[in-house]
């Protein structure tokens, strides 16, 4: 009866093991005190754990696109918070603008001359 | 009256406020058909200004409203476990070339964030926050939480450089003469994460598949790598 259940709500059954692998990062962080954050700790203990048994469940694969896939409203929040920053702490537009824009556009560059170049020489190489 | 301020102070008016706001940003950037400019988020931002100045709620008040979607976010990025194991053979295609373009990448870009701001008078804690600018923006804000800096500022600066990303990098790289869809894909995940990658899905699902995998690994590798150098320099 529980079983049929828990079948029956098989997104609960996802979203549960994604909290579940949270708490687990969250109690790691806490415990062992490593710098790492909770939920990075608590995404690198599901992504062995699946590691482990060589599949994706149905049920997370729906949740983790569910709730990868709308990420961006979670976001909205502290997107505002940044532009209230912006305009409380004006003098630091600058540097937070050029990094954002210069720096992605050399990061550009700069990642895919190398990318490039080294599959070009994986194919001299054979 | 004190029945209404309870109200707009409670949790469920400052989660409707969100979530109606990015409905309606979604909207705008679909009509536009998806003019990476117009970030569903970005648009999102000022519907909800425009509101908490009506209500006169200020942003600590509802940032501690909607307080359950940033629990949220913690989920997403332990969601992205999946998107990265599922995205993993895709590494033996090119192995070599792309481990190196990773580590490389994943060094040279918050280095040349963090001169940038550096020469132009970033403060201590601007700079921990633009350290992580090229990563997933959950993964972002956790790193730059964790070693100083501010969720707001990181986060921002990660969907601005991902929103510039995801213009310029085509057209840069078509006249760089850099055609190959796997190198396309994996930078434009590199370096400009989730709306880098969209812009790669809408380019071809080969590109998609391999901005996915940079996406995933610059993330969990700078997730891992940051806090603990950090540490590192701060011995010093």
């Amino acid at each position: 009866m529980f079983f049929r259940l828990v079948e029956k709500m098989n997104a609960m059954r996802g979203l549960f093991i994604l909290f579940l692998f949270q708490t687990l990062g969250e109690f790691g962080n806490r415990l062992l005190g490593l710098p790492l954050p909770g939920p990075v700790l608590g995404m690198l203990l599901l992504f062995l754990a699946l590691c482990l048994i060589k599949s994706v469940p149905d049920d997370l694969d729906k949740s983790s696109q569910v709730i990868v896939g709308n990420m961006a409203m979670l976001l909205v929040p502290v997107a505002t918070g940044f532009a209230y920053y912006l305009v409380k702490i004006q003098q630091q537009i600058l540097p937070i603008a050029l990094a954002a824009t210069l720096g992605t556009v050399i990061a550009i560059v700069f990642t895919s001359l190398l990318m490039n170049s080294l599959i070009k020489k994986e194919s001299e190489d054979e | 009256m004190s029945n209404l301020q309870e109200l707009l102070l409670s949790p469920l008016f400052s989660l409707t406020l969100t979530a109606g706001s990015y409905l309606l940003g979604q909207k705008i950037y679909k009509l536009s058909r998806c003019f990476p400019l117009l970030h569903p988020v970005l648009m999102a931002v000022i519907p909800v200004i425009v509101i908490l100045h009506l209500t006169g709620l200020d942003y600590l008040q509802y940032r501690e409203g909607t307080e359950f979607f940033t629990l949220l976010l913690g989920t997403a990025t332990v969601a992205l476990a999946v998107p990265l194991y599922q995205q993993l053979h895709l590494i033996r295609t090119h192995a070599r070339a792309l481990m190196w373009t990773l580590v490389l990448g994943a060094i040279f870009t918050p280095a040349v964030a963090l001169g940038l701001g550096w020469i132009s008078g970033a403060t201590e804690v601007t700079l921990l926050s633009l350290a992580p600018k090229s990563v997933t923006t959950p993964i972002a804000i956790a790193v730059a939480e964790s070693i100083g800096g501010l969720a707001t500022v990181a986060a921002g600066t990660v969907i601005c450089a991902g929103i510039v990303g995801a213009v310029i990098a085509p057209p840069l790289m078509s006249r760089m003469g850099i055609h190959n869809p796997a190198v396309r894909g994996f930078t434009m995940g590199l370096t400009a994460h989730a709306a880098g990658t969209a812009r790669a899905f809408e380019i071809s699902p080969v590109s998609g598949a391999f901005a996915s995998l940079g996406l995933a690994l610059t993330g969990a590798l700078t997730a891992f790598t940051m806090p603990l150098a950090w540490e590192l320099i701060k011995l010093f």
